[in-house]
């Protein structure tokens, strides 16, 4: 990549992994705090409690009331919010850098005496906003329960990935004072914290005033973690049909891959853009153009431990059967494995992950959050200069060797939503 | 721990300024340059109001912008798609009520290619029968699903009981599911024909750039395009009869909720106290609406309410959802803090000018976010300086004007309220 973003990594005298990303172009500082728990890290009847806890973060400390952390940081015209994954949860503020050690004062008092503050009023309230959230995002919306079903079919039950972030309605409604307190002392705590600041920060500056806001704060120890192990492909092509208030019939098709921080995935999502990554792919070409399918993509959802997973879904066209657009969709998957991609495909597949790549870079709030999970997933900061780079090493036959070791037709899970009659 | 930081005053800020250059064929450039973003974004705004659009062929505007890169006479079908991608090229068309936008997103060495596609979309697309015939069947398929969400069904029918229906931007953009399939290729053709052209339109090219280097480059690419039109004005908005009503979505587990007024446009002296009042109102997380409903009473995961000018005109709505079982009382307190028996502080006033004015350099931090923001001033005819010069308008809001402006376009206004959810909810939920 002829553009090197400068990184600068260091860690406080109690453990918190801090990234720095001084950038001459910008007003604003983005703060991008990675704890690194997330869904996967729950226990079986506690789904959704990751997520549930994040919107407790917002209900006060020990300085800060309920709702004035979001407030104060919206009052000097800043950007916050939080996000929970299957591995990580962030919570990321972007600020003027006249706020910047508001904003890391308002973190620390949360980190540091957020259990002050939580009481039973809040977390029942919270349960109902987030069983609102789940509402407007995965129950009342067509299609809305489809990745539960396919992280359900994709993993064995009680596996980590085997649910969504979101968990379940009873699930939440279990969730108890008790179990606030366990989740913040077992994953909160500077130790299990990284930590990345992009935009119109020094170096040295940005470091000192982490340290002067955090340091007082006990590092804790790393949870133990059961590391997930990589489970084999999927076979006797499980399947898995739906139906309900749809508009027009869906076909999806899943595999399980090595992990994101395996090496076959750059090649792996090199190949799935050639598949599905534009209206020159393809599948756009081979479904879209001939009338089969309204639209079709595939991606993968880059999970961290043990597998990821790559799905495609392709809606139906009017009269076509959700088994024929299936079958053909992985006549072309097989086409792909079998003589690989051309070069022009390769080369048009390296320019728009440019594009992306840099389009994402482009952002310090998003450019904060790729150095954070560079950190974590790769251990090393300069991933971020180095992933253009790598990909346009590959080659024609790399890509190949990765799509058809990854996407075998007897590997993979198929579900289909049809349209209740 | 630390003792609370004080905040240093905070610097100022102006919206960029292009370097502005008039073509021949009657297009205006404005570049922008803006260090560090190796992205460039550029969008070619058309001076193409969506009442241009012929009689029962609600939507044909925008079957015709996704059809431009289906293939062009250089280009022929997916080879136009391909040289897109052979320069990491992102296409995406928009059209509202005033204009049709053209987006690329670009790596910053592909701009003269991009900007030759861009060209050449607009200039000579071949709009082929097989690819017309996807298209037609893709935007029927997407009204579709559009139609089956809560949220979008409640939008739509916000819109049509606040402006008069004979004005297009009172129906979907997009179209319907009857007006689609009465759509021809040879509607596309004339549409294309008689609409598309370089005069009054405005090309905007965003990112770390050589502005006079990528003028001469959109001159180079568009000098050839010298279509006339007769031009079409953007018809005037008119009010509605703001009827409220529910509208039964079968299965539905949650409600979605929307509340409207009639409104204004950003040249309306009242445009900076509106803002003020609905930042106060459902403007943040802290505005009144979201802290009763969301943070007491867990009602819903977020409410908002926000001003969204047309060229003339405009509406103003509140945005909601909830459980069946919490649907009148929702109402029912959301009513009363609209209200607004308490006037606004000059706390509140203060802080929300704050959150508008501080935001700004931060929400404009990247060649896209300034690309889209240039294109809304062409597309409502504003000064090149109308960001800097609301900044300095919001800073002049008091508690007086931010109330004059809640109370008469609001609190005094006829509005509508709009529910759509499951059929246990009656017409009681609408009654105050």
């Amino acid at each position: 990549m002829d553009q090197q973003y400068p990184l600068h990594t260091s860690s406080t005298s109690n453990g918190i992994r801090v990234a720095i990303n001084p950038d001459p172009w910008v007003s604003g500082v983005a703060l991008n705090l990675w704890y690194e728990v997330g869904s996967a890290h729950e226990k079986p009847g506690k789904t959704g409690f990751a997520h549930l806890f994040e919107h407790l973060m917002f209900c006060g400390s020990a300085h800060v009331s309920s709702g004035e952390h979001l407030s104060t940081i919206q009052a000097m015209g800043g950007l916050c919010n939080a996000t929970t994954s299957f591995e990580r949860t962030n919570y990321f503020e972007t600020i003027p850098r006249e706020g910047l050690e508001l904003a890391l004062w308002l973190e620390a008092d949360r980190l540091s005496s957020l259990l002050d503050s939580v009481d039973q009023l809040n977390l029942d309230t919270q349960r109902e906003v987030v069983k609102e959230e789940k509402r407007q995002r995965y129950d009342n919306v067509p299609y809305g329960d489809v990745f539960s079903h396919l992280m359900g079919l994709a993993f064995p039950p009680n596996h980590g990935y085997a649910h969504l972030p979101i968990g379940s309605m009873d699930d939440l409604d279990s969730a108890s004072l008790d179990d606030v307190h366990e989740f913040f002392h077992t994953h909160y705590h500077p130790s299990n914290l990284i930590m990345s600041l992009s935009g119109a920060i020094e170096v040295e500056e940005g470091f000192a005033l982490v340290e002067k806001y955090f340091s007082q704060i006990p590092p804790g120890t790393r949870p133990p973690r059961t590391k997930i192990t990589a489970l084999p492909p999927l076979t006797g092509l499980p399947q898995l049909d739906l139906s309900g208030s749809v508009p027009q019939d869906v076909v999806y098709s899943c595999w399980l891959v090595p992990p994101l921080t395996d090496e076959i995935t750059d090649p792996l999502d090199v190949g799935l853009t050639i598949a599905a990554g534009s209206l020159a792919s393809r599948f756009h070409t081979a479904l879209v153009r001939s009338h089969l399918a309204h639209s079709v993509g595939i991606a993968n959802l880059g999970l961290a431990e043990g597998n990821s997973v790559v799905y495609s879904t392709a809606i139906c066209a009017q009269g076509v059967s959700p088994e024929h657009l299936e079958e053909e969709l992985i006549k072309q998957v097989e086409d792909l494995c079998n003589q690989g991609p051309t070069p022009q495909e390769v080369t048009r597949a390296m320019r728009l992950e440019d594009r992306e790549y840099l389009s994402d870079l482009a952002s310090i709030e998003t450019r904060a959050d790729l150095i954070s999970g560079a950190w974590s997933y790769f251990n090393d900061v300069e991933e971020i200069n180095h992933h253009l780079d790598r990909v346009h090493q590959l080659t024609a036959t790399d890509v190949h060797q990765a799509i058809s070791t990854c996407l075998k037709t007897d590997n993979r899970g198929i579900i289909t939503y049809r349209r209740a009659s | 721990m630390m003792p609370r930081p004080h905040l240093d005053p905070f610097g100022q800020w102006s919206f960029p300024l292009p370097h502005v250059h008039d073509l021949d064929n009657g297009m205006t450039v404005w570049a922008y340059h803006l260090p560090g973003q190796h992205i460039v974004s550029c969008v070619l705004v058309l001076d193409l109001p969506l009442n241009c659009e012929p009689v029962d062929r609600d939507g044909i505007a925008t079957v015709v912008t996704r059809l431009l890169d289906g293939g062009t006479q250089t280009h022929p079908s997916v080879s136009y798609a391909e040289a897109l991608a052979e320069h990491g090229i992102h296409f995406e068309p928009a059209v509202g009520q005033s204009t049709t936008q053209l987006m690329i997103d670009l790596p910053a060495d592909s701009l003269l290619p991009g900007l030759s596609l861009l060209a050449e979309a607009v200039k000579e697309p071949v709009f082929e029968s097989n690819d017309f015939l996807s298209i037609q069947a893709q935007v029927f398929a997407e009204i579709q699903r559009q139609n089956s969400r809560g949220s979008t069904l409640a939008s739509i029918a916000l819109r049509w009981a606040l402006l008069d229906h004979n004005v297009r931007i009172s129906r979907p953009t997009a179209g319907n599911l009857e007006s689609i399939p009465l759509i021809t290729r040879e509607d596309v053709c004339d549409f294309h024909k008689q609409h598309y052209s370089p005069a009054g339109a405005t090309l905007i090219i965003c990112g770390d750039i050589d502005p006079q280097e990528a003028s001469r480059m959109a001159s180079q690419a568009f000098e050839q395009w010298n279509t006339a039109v007769i031009p079409t004005s953007v018809e005037p908005i008119r009010r509605g009869g703001f009827p409220s009503h529910v509208i039964t979505r079968e299965d539905s587990v949650q409600a979605d909720i929307r509340m409207g007024w009639f409104g204004i446009d950003q040249n309306d002296p009242r445009w900076a106290s509106l803002q003020v009042a609905t930042t106060i109102m459902g403007g943040s997380f802290g505005s009144r609406l979201n802290t009763v409903l969301r943070e007491d009473r867990g009602f819903t995961y977020g409410v908002s309410m926000s001003a969204h000018p047309f060229r003339q005109g405009g509406y103003i709505d509140v945005v909601t959802s909830t459980q069946t079982a919490t649907v009148k009382d929702l109402l029912d307190e959301t009513r009363e803090i609209l209200a607004a028996s308490q006037p606004f502080t000059a706390t509140e006033v203060e802080t929300a000018i704050r959150y508008l004015t501080l935001s700004a350099p931060l929400a404009f931090g990247t060649a896209e976010a300034v690309a889209d923001q240039a294109s809304s001033l062409a597309a409502g005819q504003l000064p090149l300086d109308h960001i800097t010069t609301i900044l300095s308008d919001l800073a002049c809001v008091t508690v007086d004007s931010a109330m004059d402006a809640y109370r008469e376009l609001i609190n005094c206004a006829p509005f509508s309220t709009i529910v759509v959810g499951g059929a246990e909810i009656s017409d009681d939920v609408l009654a105050s």
